[in-house]
């Protein structure tokens, strides 16, 4: 039988002469690995990783939300509060020297379409009607009405005296107070005089 | 469970045993030796950490046989081998007949040269063949004849002769 060419062609390719200990030294190395690595205490290792991780995320929520609480402080800080919202003053109740209102406290409150707009009456009288209950102050007719409230009220007011507030207007007097009546007409009844005083000499 | 020595002394045995026929069986898949040696050297390793029960030594063979064919076809689909180009195995101390014949077989597509190595160097049966390659008989039948007829057309020879590998 003719000995197979293709058998003894393959049989004298030339391979690495020591394949075979390199190769068992290879193998009981891995061996040895894997013997190590399963006496290697892996589950500790990796309680100590976790543990770690789980402070590190406590820490950095805990710094998140002492951000967080500082920024709503300084944020709360400078929006104004109710108390500050214009009130009409004894001495000076005029609204235009109030402070204004804050963009937001203006967007958060509804528009205000019922109510009534005090406008100052301040000045010297330049004229007076013949009944005296009427007088000019500036371009402005003020009409005393029995509606009309005399005097400073309020828990902290000065007693009234015939000094600040004489009853009868006369021109060159210095009057004070305020009306709730539109003064485009020129012509308003005062919803309050807070003093009518003869000027100092 | 084995122990350490029956481990040395099992690894040291299939070492003896089946080196050359995994490093000709990866060569004849890769046609090249040194990376035909590391296929089987990785054979041995799946050997060693899998530690396969075996029916008999047959069965221990064929495993290994089957084991180094994954482990080329794996070899073959990895990016790096793919990018190479790597220069042809000399095989140019091999007798000239020798030599012919091998880069004849070796030319052949791996579906027809896997079947005629196993055939021709290792002596195994259709059948055999069949069941280490995972195919129907029929067709490893088929894959040989084709393989023959290539060879037959590139070596030369009439038609009625029958190519001698």
């Amino acid at each position: 039988m003719k000995k197979s060419v293709y058998k003894s062609a393959m049989s004298n390719v030339k391979t690495s002469d020591n394949f075979k200990e390199e190769t068992y030294r290879k193998l009981m190395q891995a061996t040895e690995r894997s013997a190590s690595n399963e006496n290697k205490p892996k589950e500790k290792i990796n309680m100590e990783y976790a543990k770690k991780r789980t402070l590190t995320g406590w820490a950095v929520g805990a710094a998140a939300c002492a951000v967080l609480a500082v920024s709503i402080f300084t944020v709360n800080q400078s929006v104004p509060t109710p108390s500050a919202s214009p009130q009409p003053s004894a001495v000076s109740p005029a609204p235009s020297t109030s402070p204004q209102p804050q963009p937001s406290e203006v967007a958060s409150k509804p528009p205000i379409t019922t109510g009534k707009a005090a406008v100052n009456i301040e000045g010297v009288i330049t004229e007076v009607s013949e009944d005296g209950q009427s007088f000019k102050v500036g371009d402005l007719w003020v009409t005393v009405t029995p509606e009309t409230a005399m005097g400073i009220d309020g828990p902290t007011a000065a007693e009234p005296s015939e000094e600040l507030l004489q009853k009868e207007f006369k021109v060159g007097n210095i009057v004070s107070g305020f009306t709730t009546e539109d003064t485009g007409t020129g012509k308003v009844n005062a919803t309050r005089i807070y003093n009518n005083m003869a000027p100092s000499k | 469970m084995c122990n350490s020595y029956e481990l040395n002394e099992s690894v040291r045995r299939v070492l003896d045993l089946y080196s050359q026929s995994l490093i000709k069986i990866a060569f004849a898949y890769l046609k090249n030796i040194a990376d035909a040696e590391e296929v089987a050297q990785e054979v041995f390793l799946a050997y060693l950490q899998k530690r396969p029960a075996f029916e008999n030594d047959e069965h221990e063979k064929a495993w290994l046989i089957r084991t180094a064919i994954n482990k080329s076809k794996n070899m073959l689909k990895t990016g790096w081998f793919r990018s190479r180009n790597p220069v042809p195995e000399n095989l140019s101390y091999l007798p000239e007949e020798e030599n012919e014949i091998l880069q004849a077989v070796l030319a052949l597509d791996k579906k027809y040269r896997i079947p005629i190595h196993l055939h021709y160097f290792e002596g195994y049966t259709i059948q055999e063949i069949a069941v280490i390659m995972q195919a129907k008989p029929a067709t490893v039948g088929t894959w040989l004849a084709r393989g023959r007829f290539l060879l037959k057309k590139k070596i030369g020879g009439s038609e009625n002769e029958e190519i001698c590998l």
